[in-house]
């Protein structure tokens, strides 16, 4: 997809685990680690709103659109 | 669901007896009749489909209690959908047959174009079930990848 999903690279920056994020979130290891690698198909508001409030960043920071090549 | 599930399986023993009962004791005296068409082995070869049919049927019923939408209920639905289409192919061609060698009995006619129907019906029914639970598969998917 060329929608690129950055939250690894976010969570480095902000020196945060997953386990940590998950537990701030309200949502499973599981799901914060299908957003993280890239497998989620679609990513709520709500979760979107939760995850820049708290790693404190914009959804740009986060989510990265990469044009495919042909 | 369970209780679902112990109701379609016990629907499956009923038609698994009514098809043995067929077998058994119909078709003997359909062949005794229709002495002119060899009606005794094309009954029991076509009643090879409709038996495995319910085998599949009845292990379908299992599946259905662990998840509704699942790529092994898919593969069965294809599985039965291939069978219904053999049922009607193989009723096709002895209504063909009939008329090729001139012994199309009132009787025989309505016999075959009941069964061809009946399999054609199954065969649409069974691929709209396998469109509609290809697609359900894949908004199940899209909802547990939604985050």
């Amino acid at each position: 997809m060329a929608i690129i999903v950055n939250l690894d690279v976010m969570l480095a920056k902000r020196k945060m685990t997953v386990t940590a994020l998950s537990e701030a979130l309200g949502i499973t290891m599981a799901n914060v680690s299908i957003l993280k690698n890239g497998k989620a198909k679609a990513v709520k508001f709500s979760t979107l709103d939760k995850i820049c409030e708290v790693l404190d960043c914009q959804p740009g920071d986060i989510l990265v659109y990469e044009k495919e090549e042909e | 669901m369970q209780q679902q599930v112990t109701w379609l399986k016990f629907l499956i023993g009923i038609a698994a007896i009514m098809g043995v009962v067929f077998c058994i004791m119909i078709v003997p005296q359909l062949a005794t009749e229709y002495t002119e068409v060899p009606v005794k082995p094309f009954l029991w070869i076509s009643a090879i489909p409709f038996f495995i049919a319910l085998v599949v049927a009845f292990q379908m019923c299992s599946s259905l209690v662990q998840k509704s939408f699942s790529s092994h209920i898919m593969n069965y639905l294809k599985i039965l959908r291939a069978l219904a289409s053999t049922e009607a192919l193989l009723y096709g061609i002895a209504l063909l047959a009939i008329f090729i060698l001139g012994k199309a009995s009132t009787m025989l006619v309505v016999f075959c174009l009941l069964f061809l129907g009946m399999a054609i019906v199954l065969v649409v029914v069974l691929q709209m079930l396998y469109t509609a639970c290809k697609e359900a598969l894949q908004l199940e998917e899209e909802a547990r990848l939604t985050i």
